[in-house]
């Protein structure tokens, strides 16, 4: 029990750390990837709706 | 009328009883909300009126039949696509107010118990990506789960995989990730409040009298905080329920949902009220589901005890 209640604590805050980068994803991403890939992302719904039509 | 009749017995009573009406607190307090009372009507109910309205007519192109019928709810309710796109946006719904409070419950935890005097700051953080747009962020995700996004780069890069994958965009698990991602603020104040509001005594006295951290979390920090949960889970499934742009965006034709059939019969296919009777459907359901979630975490909350 108090093994866990040591590791607990450091437990949480790297799942914070974790939920944070998370949440910052698309913030960090965004600027990056846009100019590179941004369009890139529409080519499988493209291909799928080429192949559908 | 004269000084003498004002003065009379019946009178000088009546002017009494509605003296003292004016003073009551009762109306008092609904002088005092008037304002606000009458925003609420005209903004919120009276919209509501007009659609519940709509819902009960019919529409030939451009004229509105004024003549009552239930024909578009039995469309509604009875025609398959409606019905599979309803069953859908409950799914997704559901699934991303579970995902988000399971994830934010940990989070709010931590900030509320072992915060400390940082506790403001990790509050910040986690509302500085929520000043950017929500169309933005939406957009970030397709971008990240894109086919040559961030995460089939990685993927590539680490060698897991060999080319990109097209499972990751254009799908209803695509909206839950980008739905979980938009709500989590939404989810984490309430109940990271309700964390805040639960006595550290009853902690305590719960490990004083032998309880485990696991044991007194269940049985007193958990239930002790199931308000904020509840607030979480509903702020959370209700308005992701009728979300139609994150399904547009990232859903493809496997994520659509019921908010696009609505924009589509308000839209492209001009039937406002068929759009009408689906949005009437969708809201009674969500009422009703939002009832029942509400009566099993509170039924849970008193298995817990």
């Amino acid at each position: 029990m108090t093994a866990i209640r040591r590791f607990l604590p450091g437990w949480l805050s790297s799942y914070a750390a974790l939920y944070i980068l998370f949440l910052y994803l698309p913030v960090i991403f965004l600027p990056i990837f846009s100019n590179q890939h941004g369009g890139d992302a529409e080519i499988p719904a493209l291909r799928r709706h080429a192949s559908l039509v | 009328m004269t000084a003498a009749a004002e003065g009379s017995p019946p009178l000088r009573i009546a002017g009494a009883r509605r003296s003292s009406l004016l003073q009551s607190e009762a109306v008092q307090g609904f002088a005092l909300i008037s304002p606000t009372f009458a925003y609420a009507l005209i903004l919120l109910v009276l919209p509501i009126l007009v659609v519940i309205a709509h819902s009960f007519w019919t529409q030939d192109y451009l004229t509105i039949d004024h003549t009552f019928t239930l024909e578009n709810y039995r469309i509604a309710l009875t025609e398959p696509i409606y019905r599979d796109l309803l069953w859908r946006s409950l799914c997704i719904s559901l699934s991303v107010s579970l995902l988000t409070v399971l994830l934010a419950y940990p989070i709010a935890y931590f900030i509320s118990f072992h915060g400390g005097r940082h506790k403001s700051l990790w509050l910040f953080l986690i509302t500085i990506p929520f000043w950017t747009s929500y169309l933005l962020r939406v957009m970030s995700w397709k971008v990240i789960l894109g086919y040559n996004g961030v995460l089939n780069s990685g993927l590539m890069g680490l060698g897991i995989i060999d080319e990109p994958s097209t499972a990751l965009l254009y799908n209803s698990t695509a909206v839950i990730i980008t739905l979980t991602h938009a709500w989590a603020t939404f989810a984490i104040l309430p109940i990271f409040v309700s964390l805040e509001k639960v006595d550290r005594t009853l902690v305590e006295a719960a490990t004083d009298l032998g309880d485990g951290p696991l044991r007194s979390f269940l049985r007193v920090t958990l239930p002790l905080s199931a308000p904020g949960v509840i607030s979480a889970a509903l702020i959370v499934m209700i308005p992701t329920v009728g979300d139609y742009v994150t399904p547009k965006l990232v859903g493809g034709k496997d994520g659509v949902m019921i908010a696009n059939a609505i924009q589509a019969q308000f839209g492209k296919a001009s039937n406002w009220p068929l759009g009408a009777a689906l949005s009437v459907t969708t809201m009674v359901i969500v009422s009703l589901m939002a009832g029942a979630t509400v009566l099993i975490i509170r039924a849970l909350q008193r298995l817990a005890r």
